[in-house]
């Protein structure tokens, strides 16, 4: 896989915004894949019962769609450094249409070795679902 | 019941040793939308970590609900990706407890380890919801 290029980036520059939809069959697949099978990110009666509003989206798989957004863009999936993110609000899912996170991001500051670090934004229905949601990126020179 | 601050700074190592499968590298990959191959995507560390954050938290000592857990914040650094194979080891420490407003907020570190290796360090925020008034 070739990364991006370093010498081509500059603060401000921009990851092209992408977006996902999320479906409930996606959070049964993410469900069996990662081992979090908490009911609230299946069963609705379940997570209207705990007082949500609905069935919600793992964090962790928003997190993960947040991740290929930047690998993606850095064209490397190891390229990352460090991740980390705050979840802030649930991505609601309902039953007969899919749920659609818009990711955007830019970078934010030149670093040594080649790497960049970037800051992304996540919004679900209009409201953001991630915050302070950075990552160090790898890149070639 | 807030946590003790006593098991600020407590670790505890995984019972088992866990070597990466195709299998459930492949199924991550499914999951999150990505080519099939035999490198594992950033968050697939928290398969492993997250486990063994219920394991401790579940544990009879520290006896919180899991049922109750909300997650606050998630961090990771990676000194490389994690591969098919990998044999990993497991060591979360409890780095902070804090108790506001009767719920236990609780960040734990977890230390992916291949022997001597540092692989993948995470930290994850955890809120546990005290009970209703």
């Amino acid at each position: 896989m070739s990364r991006l290029s370093y010498s081509s980036l500059m603060v401000g520059s921009v990851l092209p915004e992408r977006t996902f939809e999320i479906t409930r069959a996606d959070l049964k697949r993410y469900a069996d894949a990662s081992g979090d099978q908490n009911p609230i990110h299946q069963d609705e009666a379940f997570a209207v019962s705990v007082g949500l509003p609905n069935l919600i989206a793992h964090g962790m798989y928003t997190m993960a769609l947040a991740g290929k957004f930047i690998t993606d863009w850095a064209g490397d999936i190891t390229a990352l450094q460090e991740f980390g993110v705050r979840f802030t609000k649930p991505v609601i899912v309902a039953a007969d249409t899919p749920a659609v996170v818009i990711f955007s991001g830019s970078v934010t500051e030149l670093l040594s070795n080649n790497s960049v670090k970037v800051e992304i934004q996540a919004i679900s229905a209009g409201v953001k679902v991630l915050g302070q949601a950075r990552a160090i990126v790898s890149c070639d020179e | 019941m807030a946590l003790s601050p006593e098991f600020l700074g407590r670790a505890y190592r995984a019972p088992e040793i866990h070597t990466v499968t195709a299998d459930e590298v492949h199924a991550f990959l499914r999951a999150v939308g990505e080519p099939i191959g035999d490198i594992a995507p950033p968050t697939f560390a928290i398969k492993l970590a997250l486990a063994e954050s219920e394991s401790v938290m579940k544990s009879p000592e520290l006896g919180l609900d899991w049922n109750r857990v909300v997650h606050g914040d998630q961090r990771f650094e990676y000194r490389r990706a994690i591969h098919v194979g990998d044999v990993l080891d497991c060591e979360t420490v409890i780095e902070a407890i804090k108790s506001v407003a009767g719920n236990d907020i609780i960040t734990t570190r977890c230390d992916l380890m291949s022997g001597t290796e540092l692989v993948v360090r995470s930290w994850a925020v955890l809120f546990f919801r005290g009970p209703e008034k």
